[in-house]
């Protein structure tokens, strides 16, 4: 015959156990997370070019979590459940998706508008350089090659600037609801921002090359 | 003792303030003007170094402006490369069950 008088007491210390090992767990999850978002608004809140729209979209959101999350550990911490407190624990993963989501659609945000102000620039370098052309050609100057880097700097700025311009429509409206299948979005906008980084990085040599020919 | 030469010599002198009184008033009629004339020539003297500086540094500070802008191009594309790699970080990862 089984000793029931042991076995209650082993399942209630086992239960204990593994709340404890819950809490412990969620806990330190929600931690890493609130810094991670923590993270995400100083980047957002340092972006030197971040369209007004776009930061408080993404303050909204940043802030929203915060919350969420903060109110989510009490829940937790106030479960004596374990299989509750598993049950509520996962959706600090997918209520939030603060790591694969949040943080790629602050950082690519915050890229594609900081592409728009570095090809604003270059546009604003091309003219400058345009002129400059203009007049060693009134010199008599042969500005050939000055002139085909400068049609690649224009062709280049103008690519990386339409690249990146749906960026952050793209990737805003992404909630955690859509993941896994929204990632396919946001590898979609990865790929066109480097396009547009790639574009930019040779604008700038381009730009570089007419004024070494200028010289 | 009255010498002829003391007399012509007052009377000298007399015709010379005269005169130069009249100078006086003639050139203290001639004041309004003369200041209007007087900055006339510093001004149009300094016009003709103005223009060519103007025309001569022109490039020069094109350039320093060139020089300036792609400075910042430059800075921007190395944070528009530190928000990609983070966006990679993000993107790579694999969310695992947090309670366990």
């Amino acid at each position: 015959m089984a000793d029931t008088t042991s076995t209650v007491p082993r399942n209630a210390q086992a239960k204990a156990d593994r709340l404890a090992y819950c809490h412990g767990h969620a806990d330190a999850a929600i931690e890493a997370r609130l810094t991670a978002l923590g993270n995400d608004l100083t980047a957002v809140n340092s972006a030197a070019h971040l369209a007004p729209a776009d930061k408080q979209t993404l303050l909204g959101l940043i802030s929203s979590d915060q919350s969420g999350l903060t109110q989510l550990k009490a829940t937790i911490d106030a479960t004596t459940d374990p299989t509750t407190c598993h049950t509520d624990g996962l959706t600090i993963v997918t209520g939030y998706r603060v790591y694969v989501l949040v943080g790629p659609k602050v950082r690519l945000t915050i890229a594609a508008d900081q592409i728009q102000a570095a090809g604003a620039t270059l546009q604003s370098v091309a003219t400058t350089l345009q002129n400059d052309i203009n007049r060693a050609k009134g010199n008599g100057k042969d500005v050939a090659k000055a002139q085909e880097a400068l049609n690649d700097l224009n062709t280049k700025t103008t690519a990386a600037l339409s690249a990146a311009a749906p960026v952050p429509g793209q990737v805003l409206p992404l909630d955690p609801s859509g993941y896994p299948a929204n990632a396919t979005t946001l590898q979609s906008a990865r790929q066109s921002l480097e396009s547009a980084r790639s574009d930019l990085h040779a604008a700038r040599k381009d730009a570089a090359q007419v004024v070494a020919d200028l010289q | 003792m009255h010498r002829p030469g003391a007399t012509r010599s007052v009377a000298a002198a007399s015709a010379m303030f005269v005169a130069a009184l009249l100078a006086g008033c003639a050139s203290a009629s001639k004041a309004p003007s003369a200041p209007v004339q007087v900055p006339t020539t510093p001004a149009a003297t300094a016009a003709a170094p103005a223009s060519s500086v103007t025309s001569q540094p022109a490039s020069a500070s094109t350039g320093a402006t060139t020089t300036a802008d792609l400075a910042t191009v430059d800075a921007q594309l190395n944070s528009i490369d530190a928000q990609l790699s983070a966006a990679d970080s993000g993107l790579a990862q694999q969310e695992g069950d947090p309670t366990k």
